[in-house]
Formats: structure tokens, C-alpha cells, sequence
């Protein structure tokens, strides 16, 4: 009776804890030059992040970060909160003045407890730093895609007559 | 006559015994402090005292927190207050301890999942025998009746407090009547790396909701760093000076991630 009491106190506590959001520690020591700001992105299915135009096309930004936090070395560690996952992966993406934005080689699975937790009796000791980065991908504009789909409707609208 | 001549005898013993008592003479300040907590709660506690005359050994856990005016006790562990009191920082291996009105605390069987799938009870030393040494901390829990102050009890130490900080996580105690103003105390030998936070030492304080905050001990690299704090100071992770006091009794988690140790003596 009393290690059944026992057992059911250790559920009860980790379940009290489990029920809190996450926090994701994310980092970049090997920062490709140029970088401006980094994002941390959720993908449900884990693979590789899109971006489009003005927004990720595949997955969702998490957090963002500038400014001081982009030191000369690297993105120095932050601490991101989310909601618990059961599925999915976290990348970093980076972004330079160029409009260019670059996708972390590795990313973070959802369920890696040494970068992220919120159990407070045992705190991560790890944090999410990929080495390596895809490289630097131009970001679709809006002018050029549109006039993109414009040159299609219009080529479809002719054959229609041609034929 | 004769009650006259006992009163004067009397006087003259009670003189004479006067002369030949010495005085106790020493430096041992027993040390009482409350510790507000409110019930429903979570919370790191520090080890403030030494034990009663041991040369400032540590202290038995039974004998530093007092059990006194408690209302959260009872016969059942998942209704009663909880100590929780990390043992081995590697494995992150805790006794569990309940508050029983009639045994005090008393220590409650866990069972530890092992790489292998296996299952390993864990059985608590007796609270009486467990040593707690100033500078540690511990865990408190308490339940939703708990509304009494928790106090803590023990012999104060001549010394200035000090603990040893190595490698990994410590859970750490700063032993003070005073809040710690994280910027107002000695760090020496605490590590910045090399600016960037992830390869400097944090400190993870536990709030009072139960959220976790992160503060980094940061030392300007100096060329190219203009921008960022001078000198050496705990920054939050946008390079902003940690504001934060920890109250007095509280702990806190101290990652060391340079591979070294140092000792923590905030009062030098």
C-alpha cells in the first residue's frame, strides 16, 4: 500500500510538471557570415523548413532574434518558450541583408530532453547549437512571383485559344 | 535574632558561589530563521547552518528544519509537506522525505527507471542521519494547506559561507539572513567564456510561479564587444544586467560548463 502511495506521488508530481510549456535553449557558435537575425522554427514533420516570401511556407517561427543577441561570434543561447509537442523537429534558420535566409544542417527533435525542458528539479544541461547550415537561399519576392504567375495564366490562356 | 543570622548566611553563600561560577564563554549564536513559502508550492531552500556545537560539521536534515506549527503532515506522503534532497548531482538521484506528524520527516520508497528497463527502489537514510552541508540546497514542497512559515534551525557559522561549485549542475545554497543581489556578491572563479552564453557558467533561479529563469555570467572579450556590458557581471540572454535578488534561504541551480570547479564564497 504505502509503494502504491509512493508510486502515485511520483505520478502525480511529474505530471504536474509535465504539463507545463517547454523551454527550447538554442544557440549558433558556427555563424555563417553575414548573418543578421535567426528564427527558430517548428516543423510538424520534421523536415526541412521553406520559406516564401514573407513567411515560412513549411513550418512555423517560434522566435526570433537580433540585435545584441547577434554577437561577433555566434547567437548567443536563448531560452524560447513553446507548448509541449508530441511529434515534429526544430530547426534555426538564419537571415542577411540580402534577403537571403539559411536552414540548420541538424535539427532538435521535439522530445530532446538535454535542450529542452521545463522540469524544474532537473534543468537542461544542453543546448540546440547545429554546426553546420545548408547555405544561403535567395527569398522569393513578391514582384517576381507574381509576375511569374502571371506569365503562366497567361501562356495557359493561350494554348486554350490555340487549341 | 536566629532568622536574621540564616538570611545573612544565606547572603554569604549565595556571594561566595557567585565568585567561584564561572562564566561560559563562547562564539556559538544559534540561528532561527523563517522561511515564508506559501502552500501549493515549489521552491529551492538553502542550508544556512551549521550543527550545534560540531565545529561547524553539517547539519542532520532532522535537526534543521523544524517541525514545529506545521499543518501540512499526515500518514499519506501525496498530503503532507516534501523535502526533496539531491544526493548525487551525475545522476540527478533525490531521497524523498514527507512531513508525519507523529515520525516527522520521514523518508518515502522510489522506484528509479533504469537504462536497461529495469526498476531500482530507492530507500531514504533516516532524515535524523541525513548530513546537509551549508551551502547545498534542497527542495521544498508543500502542500495546499501548508499556510504556516517553514523555519530553519542550526548553529551560525563564525566562517564566511562557502560551497563548492564543479562541473555540471549544482544545486547551491547561499546560507544568508539578507537577500543576494546576483551582481552585489564575490564571484571569483565564476567562468564567461569566451562572450558567448552558451560556453559561460548560468544560473537557473526558480520563481515563485514556478517558472524557470536563466541569467549568464558574461566577461567582455573586449575588442569587437564595445557594444556589451563591460567587465564581468550575470546578463540575461539579451546581454541585459541580471536585476535579480534571491531572498534569503532561497537556492539556486549553478550550471558549470567550463570543466572546472571553484569555491563560492560570496562574502569575501
Amino acid at each position: 500500500m504505502k509503494n502504491t502511495l509512493c508510486f502515485a506521488f511520483i505520478f502525480v508530481f511529474f505530471a504536474a510538471v509535465s504539463a507545463k510549456a517547454v523551454v527550447i535553449h538554442w544557440a549558433v557558435s558556427s555563424m555563417p557570415s553575414g548573418t543578421t537575425s535567426a528564427q527558430l522554427v517548428y516543423v510538424s514533420d520534421g523536415t526541412t523548413p521553406v520559406y516564401d516570401t514573407d513567411q515560412f511556407s513549411t513550418g512555423s517561427s517560434i522566435d526570433s532574434v537580433s540585435g545584441l543577441a547577434v554577437t561577433p561570434l555566434g547567437i548567443s543561447e536563448q531560452n524560447t518558450e513553446d507548448i509541449t509537442r508530441s511529434s515534429g523537429s526544430y530547426y534555426i534558420v538564419l537571415f542577411n541583408d540580402s534577403d537571403q535566409y539559411n536552414v540548420s544542417s541538424t535539427s532538435l527533435a521535439y522530445d530532446d530532453s538535454s535542450a529542452i525542458t521545463s522540469d524544474e528539479t532537473s534543468p537542461a544541461t544542453g543546448t540546440f547549437d547545429p554546426e553546420t547550415f545548408d547555405g544561403w537561399i535567395p527569398v522569393p519576392e513578391p514582384g517576381s512571383a507574381a509576375i511569374l504567375a502571371l506569365g503562366a495564366g497567361l501562356l495557359a490562356l493561350r494554348r486554350k485559344r490555340r487549341g | 535574632m536566629k532568622n536574621i543570622f540564616m538570611i545573612a548566611l544565606a547572603c554569604a553563600v549565595t556571594v561566595c558561589l557567585y565568585a567561584e561560577m564561572a562564566s561560559v564563554d563562547g562564539s556559538n549564536i544559534v540561528g532561527f530563521s523563517t522561511v515564508d513559502d506559501n502552500g501549493n508550492d515549489t521552491s529551492i531552500l538553502a542550508v544556512p547552518y551549521v550543527s550545534c556545537l560540531n565545529n561547524d560539521g553539517d547539519i542532520m536534515l532532522a535537526d534543521l528544519i523544524s517541525t514545529n506549527g506545521l499543518a501540512g503532515h499526515s500518514t499519506d506522503p501525496t498530503q503532507a509537506d516534501q523535502l526533496i534532497v539531491l544526493i548525487d548531482d551525475n545522476g540527478l538521484k533525490y531521497y524523498y522525505y514527507y512531513l508525519d506528524l507523529e515520525d516527522g520527516w520521514t523518508g518515502i520508497e522510489t522506484a528509479m527507471k533504469q537504462p536497461d528497463g529495469s526498476e531500482v527502489v530507492v530507500t531514504p537514510t533516516a532524515a535524523a542521519s541525513l548530513p546537509v552541508s551549508r551551502g547545498e540546497g534542497f527542495w521544498l514542497k508543500r502542500v495546499e494547506t501548508s499556510s504556516n512559515p517553514l523555519y530553519v534551525q542550526g548553529e551560525v557559522s563564525a566562517s564566511n559561507p562557502s560551497t563548492s561549485i564543479v562541473d555540471g549542475l549544482n544545486l547551491v545554497g547561499y546560507g544568508s539572513g539578507e537577500a543576494m543581489g546576483l551582481n552585489s556578491v564575490d564571484w571569483t572563479g565564476a567562468d564567461g567564456g569566451n562572450g558567448l552564453l552558451q560556453n559561460s557558467d548560468k544560473i537557473i533561479v526558480v520563481e515563485a510561479d514556478g517558472s524557470l529563469s536563466y541569467y549568464y555570467y558574461f566577461t567582455n572579450p573586449g575588442t569587437g564587444w564595445e557594444a556589451y556590458p563591460a567587465g564581468s557581471s550575470w546578463v540575461k540572454d539579451d546581454y541585459t544586467q541580471a536585476d535579480i535578488n534571491i531572498p534569503a534561504g532561497q537556492g539556486f541551480w549553478y550550471l558549470r560548463r567550463d570543466g572546472g570547479s571553484f569555491n563560492f564564497q560570496p562574502d569575501n
